[in-house]
């Protein structure tokens, strides 16, 4: 019996000796191992007589479980001080820059404020369309009550391409294309890229508009009004925001509106601002259109993508957006 | 068009007063855009005076001795010299003691007399930038008139943006009618009466040749007239603050009475015009006119001209010409009214690229019946102003080619139908008999409309309806927003990729730029062989075709950025392209990106390197695999302006979709750009887009993997090695990657070894050794036979 108990103290000194997660292992291998001093005395008990071998069995076993748990607190206590040291090394100044590609991904400030758009009048029900910047005359013109000596030919300065053919100078085209394609009620917005001759701080050669239609049996002047109201107060985020309708001309609306707003003052913008032009759809436009304008009627509404998103951001020159700067660009 | 707001106070009378000019046009859709004030106060205590007597000056010729006469019988001794001082003159005086723009008038020496003040020319008051000689009173002015009343100051002047189809408010009048109909009143202008002629001293015969290009010609002949004298005050300063500059006294009536009217009168020097006949005609095909501003044109049968025997004097209703134009020495003139086909003078003027107040006028529609009103109007002002005698005058019209009055069947209810409020009749009716309109009741629901001859933009019932609403009030119809039948608006395909795409590529640090769809020939060709499409009339030779590729503008962003020491740019562009083909042409929807400098910043734990094709190979195979689970394929190719040993055409489903690779390294050099720069570029227009429609369950059996090495000829590449091995269609093998090349020692300088690495898995149970043996040797062999690739030891 006493030489069971020399043996926990002996395993409890070898342990006190080890440091490493080897020397235990090693250790592990003369107490328990196949010849291990353990395993021998287990392997001796079937040498005893009967009635001794339970006593000396039980003793065994307790021992075993002694030395066990010596072993697994060495364990624990060796695995611990390793992990403090893998923790002590692995200690990182956490405000050193992390790795960096060094690139400022963003989008187009124009193509945000056109998915802005398109998202209101998406939630709103309309169905964004979209059509060929190389247009004809027919619907870029004649189909829109442009006739080849309207005076209105004379404010839109064309780039002529092909026979024939010509950049859209607006989106309003796709009204036509849609009106045929498709049966009222319609509720459609068309964003996209549009041309005119014109070049200096406020006109670029190229530009952005969408444009919007809306037909059906009932539709007035005053569903107009709350439609765009309601686009405006959403898009500058201002319930409030001051507005006022008033008497253009457009060919292909009838009676046509212009839309003013007043920027709270922050904008630094002060008076009027024109944002959109809108009507009752022309007559003739709905019937170039293969719809029946005793039956239904309609408004049509467009608006300049670039200068919605100057006057949220307070931009002043047009041109900034297509010379692409990337420190203009990485701004958005 | 500007004009005086004390002049429409004149036209429209007392009840305009207290109401917001500039608000209510605006309102009526004749927008305002700028007010400019023209202040009083910038001088105190001037007055009117008298010119009593003039003395010679001792010392000078040119100075005069002015004894003037003010209220309270005052007489006032003022040295002068302006040339238009007469004695019986009535001038503006300051005396001694008022302020003129904060200097006050002290009594001064002036070449030895004293002079106690001074007459006021336009430009001492500031209304004119400069004047030669005094502001000339009119007679009917009294001594004891307030001179700002005389002068009608303070006054605005009022900038309207005027629509193109509102040709009829062109004018004083034609805005004096709105603003009449706007206080519920009707607008009577009145025109000056009919001077008589009793017998005429001259004769001129008159050719109308192309009638329907002039419907209407009045014209007279006035002689002994003084084109030297200063107009009244009244004339110039409404002249003035139109914005139109004085060229002397008959050119200014005749531009003053097109101002008030809406009439523009053309005045030729009668000597100079020299003719017995006036023509109205085609011009001959090259037939030369040096005009009023001394460009010289070359016109064609298409041009109306005012001709005399001889030539072309006149392009009708844009501009005279320069050899029988009005001067100051011109003692006899022949005024000319008329009306001109709005169409061909909008094609004429086109033509020439010349806009005149004239042209504008004609081009938008001129009230017809204008012609011998506005006549008379000038005759009446030249000779008062001027002197002279009328000494011929006729009118031709052709009746047939004066645009009809239309006739437009009304009704009502269709105003409440397009409105969406009711308007009652009784204030429909108002409306248009104050706007001039004719209304003729033919039932409750029905009226006949006859529009006035000035009105050029009322053709159909929406017309109508628009004139009523600009009356009634936009402000008063409310806002309500329509009902429409709840459908789910489909989200558009398009936007929808084009919207993954923007999120995939900004968030991995590219920056989306929108460049200009024009680019120069040069660019255009750099990097594509299409058949170009050319801008006919560009802005400049630098954006004068329709890019072929986005490549060919997104390159000069690039050279913008690089040349302000931007030397790191990942970049994107979604748009369009054109091109012709067998004579067709073609719009496709481009995605291109590039990648230009190093892959990172400088770290303190990373090593920096450049950018290459690798990368910006990733950049494509993982956007369209990891937003559309497409895969992609590239096969070797040569494209203009490439890397020919880099570059590689992009096949989806075995179609060409697109290309990705270098920058030449000519180009590299020619551009001077530090760093290589690879881009793609994908026509988004030809995948098919859809959504995953189905998966493949999960095994829940462990997978083996498996490395090996073969030794290859060079020129076999990895994509042939990769799709023999798919060709084999093995069951097992549930992954296949390429993650290793190796050139070099041990190896036949001919040949390469690549490393693969092979996954196997089974759904139905665990593989067993022999299993992943078998499939490994499956692809051993085939790419023996194959390739004749050997096993790396």
């Amino acid at each position: 019996m006493t030489k069971k108990n020399d043996l926990v103290s002996e395993a409890c000194a070898d342990l006190e000796k080890s440091a490493t997660l080897k020397e235990i292992e090693d250790l592990k291998v003369k107490y328990f191992g196949k010849k291990g001093i353990i395993t021998q005395l287990l392997k001796s008990l079937g040498s005893l007589p009967s009635d001794e071998r339970k006593q000396a069995g039980l003793e065994i076993h307790t021992v075993k479980s002694q030395i066990n748990n010596l072993f697994s607190t060495k364990l624990e206590e060796v695995n611990s001080k390793l992990i403090d040291k893998q923790i002590r090394n692995g200690t990182v100044d956490v405000t050193l820059p992390g790795r960096n590609s060094g690139l400022n991904g963003s989008t187009h400030p124009i193509q945000q404020t056109l998915e802005k758009i398109i998202d209101i009048f998406s939630r709103l029900g309309f169905h964004c369309e979209s059509g060929p910047e190389i247009e004809d005359e027919f619907h870029n013109f004649e189909a829109l009550n442009i006739s080849e000596n309207h005076p209105a030919r004379a404010m839109h300065d064309t780039f002529y391409v092909l026979d024939g053919k010509l950049l859209r100078t607006h989106t309003s085209p796709v009204q036509i294309r849609y009106m045929r394609q498709n049966t009222p009620p319609l509720a459609m917005i068309a964003p996209g890229k549009v041309y005119r001759c014109d070049y200096d701080q406020t006109h670029t050669p190229m530009f952005h508009q969408v444009e919007g239609l809306f037909i059906d049996e009932n539709a007035t002047l005053s569903n107009l009004k709350g439609l765009v109201t309601q686009f405006l107060q959403v898009y500058f985020n201002n319930s409030k925001l001051k507005m006022r309708f008033r008497p253009s001309y457009f060919p292909f609306t009838e009676p046509s509106l212009e839309i003013d707003i007043r920027l709270p003052s922050k904008f630094g913008l002060d008076g009027w601002l024109e944002v959109m032009g809108c009507g009752m759809v022309h007559p003739k436009v709905l019937k170039n259109g293969n719809i029946d304008h005793e039956k239904f009627s309609g408004f049509a509404f467009g608006m300049g993508v670039e200068r919605l998103c100057m006057l949220e951001y307070g931009i002043s020159d047009l041109r900034q957006f297509f010379t692409n700067d990337l420190n203009f660009l990485n701004q958005f | 068009m500007k004009i005086s707001e004390a002049w429409l106070h004149d036209l429209v009378g007392h009840k305009l007063k207290g109401i917001n000019i500039e608000e209510v046009l605006t309102q009526l859709g004749l927008e305002v855009d700028s007010v400019e004030p023209l202040r009083n106060d910038s001088y105190r205590n001037l007055v009117c005076c008298f010119i009593k007597e003039i003395q010679a000056h001792p010392k000078s010729d040119k100075l005069k001795i002015c004894l003037v006469e003010t209220a309270g019988e005052k007489i006032t001794s003022v040295v002068c010299g302006a040339k238009n001082v007469f004695t019986g003159a009535k001038a503006v005086l300051a005396p001694v003691g008022a302020t003129l723009f904060k200097n006050e008038v002290v009594s001064k020496n002036v070449a030895g007399v004293e002079s106690q003040g001074f007459l006021c020319s336009a430009e001492d008051l500031g209304l004119e930038e400069r004047s030669e000689g005094i502001i000339l009173l009119p007679q009917d002015c009294s001594i004891n008139n307030d001179i700002n009343e005389v002068l009608r100051l303070p006054d605005n002047i009022i900038d309207i943006d005027l629509t193109p189809n509102r040709g009829d408010c062109f004018s004083a009048f034609g805005i004096a009618r709105e603003l009449c109909a706007f206080l519920d009143s009707a607008f009577n202008p009145e025109y000056s009466a009919t001077k008589a002629l009793r017998s005429p001293e001259r004769s001129l015969s008159l050719e109308i040749e192309d009638k329907k290009g002039c419907p209407v010609y009045t014209v007279a002949i006035l002689e002994g007239i003084k084109n030297d004298v200063i107009l009244p005050i009244k004339i110039n300063e409404r002249l003035r603050r139109a914005g139109i500059q004085s060229i002397n006294p008959v050119v200014d009536i005749t531009n003053y009475v097109m101002l008030k009217t809406g009439q523009p009168l053309h005045a030729f020097d009668e000597i100079k015009a020299s003719s017995e006949s006036i023509k109205i005609r085609r011009a001959r095909n090259a037939e030369k006119l040096k005009l009023l501003n001394e460009q010289n044109i070359v016109l064609d049968d298409d041009c109306l001209v005012i001709a005399n025997d001889k030539e072309a004097i006149a392009l009708a209703g844009i501009m005279g010409g320069l050899s029988s134009g009005v001067s100051s020495d011109t003692n006899a003139v022949i005024l000319e009214s008329a009306f001109f086909n709005p169409i061909s003078i909008a094609k004429t003027a086109r033509k020439f690229n010349i806009q005149t107040d004239a042209s504008t006028r004609f081009e938008r529609g001129v009230d017809p019946s204008l012609c011998p009103y506005a006549l008379e109007e000038a005759i009446a002002l030249i000779t008062k102003c001027c002197g002279g005698r009328l000494i011929f005058r006729k009118v031709v019209s052709s009746d047939v080619h004066i645009p009809p009055k239309h006739m437009i069947s009304f009704r009502p209810i269709k105003v409440n139908k397009t409105l969406g409020i009711e308007i009652p009749e009784a204030n429909m009716k108002k409306i248009l008999i104050n706007l001039g309109f004719e209304i003729k009741i033919i039932s409750e629901d029905l009226w006949e409309i006859k529009v006035p001859s000035f009105r050029f933009d009322i053709e159909i019932e929406m017309d109508i309806v628009e004139e009523i609403i600009r009356f009634f009030g936009v402000d008063k119809v409310p806002s309500i927003l329509p009902s429409i039948k709840l459908s789910p608006s489909g989200i558009n395909k398009y936007l929808d990729r084009e919207r993954k795409i923007r999120t995939a590529l900004s968030a991995t640090g590219f920056s989306e730029i929108v460049s200009y769809s024009f680019v120069s020939s040069k660019f255009a060709k750099l990097f594509s062989e299409m058949e170009l499409i050319k801008i006919k009339n560009p802005i400049s030779k630098e954006m004068d075709m329709m890019r072929p590729t986005i490549l060919s503008s997104m390159f000069s962003v690039i050279l913008h950025n690089t040349s302000r020491q931007i030397d790191q740019m990942n970049l994107f562009e979604i748009g369009k392209v054109f091109f012709k083909k067998n004579g067709n042409h073609y719009e496709n929807s481009m995605l291109a990106a590039c990648r230009y400098g190093n892959v990172s910043r400088r770290h303190w734990c990373q090593e920096v390197r450049d950018s290459d094709f690798f990368d910006v190979k990733n950049d494509l195979v993982s956007l369209f695999s990891n937003c559309f689970g497409i895969s992609l394929e590239f096969i070797a190719a040569k494209f203009n302006g490439f890397h020919p040993g880099q570059s590689a055409t992009v096949n989806y489903q075995g179609q060409n979709v697109g290309k990705i690779g270098c920058l030449h390294p000519n180009l590299e050099k020619l551009h001077d750009i530090n760093y290589p720069l690879y881009f793609f570029e994908i026509n988004l227009s030809l995948f098919d887009f859809k959504s995953r429609q189905s998966f493949t369950p999960t095994s829940k059996y462990p997978s083996v993997s498996r490395d090996i090495s073969i030794v290859i000829r060079s020129e076999i590449t990895a994509a042939m090695c990769i799709s023999e091995i798919e060709g084999l269609d093995l069951p097992l093998l549930k992954n296949l990657e390429l993650f290793d090349v190796y050139k070099g020692q041990g190896i036949d300088p001919s040949k390469k070894s690549f490393s693969l690495g092979l996954i196997f898995q089974s759904s139905v149970g665990t593989l067993t050794d022999k299993e992943v043996d078998d499939s490994v040797d499956l692809i051993v062999n085939r790419l023996h036979d194959v390739f004749e690739a050997q096993l790396r030891e």
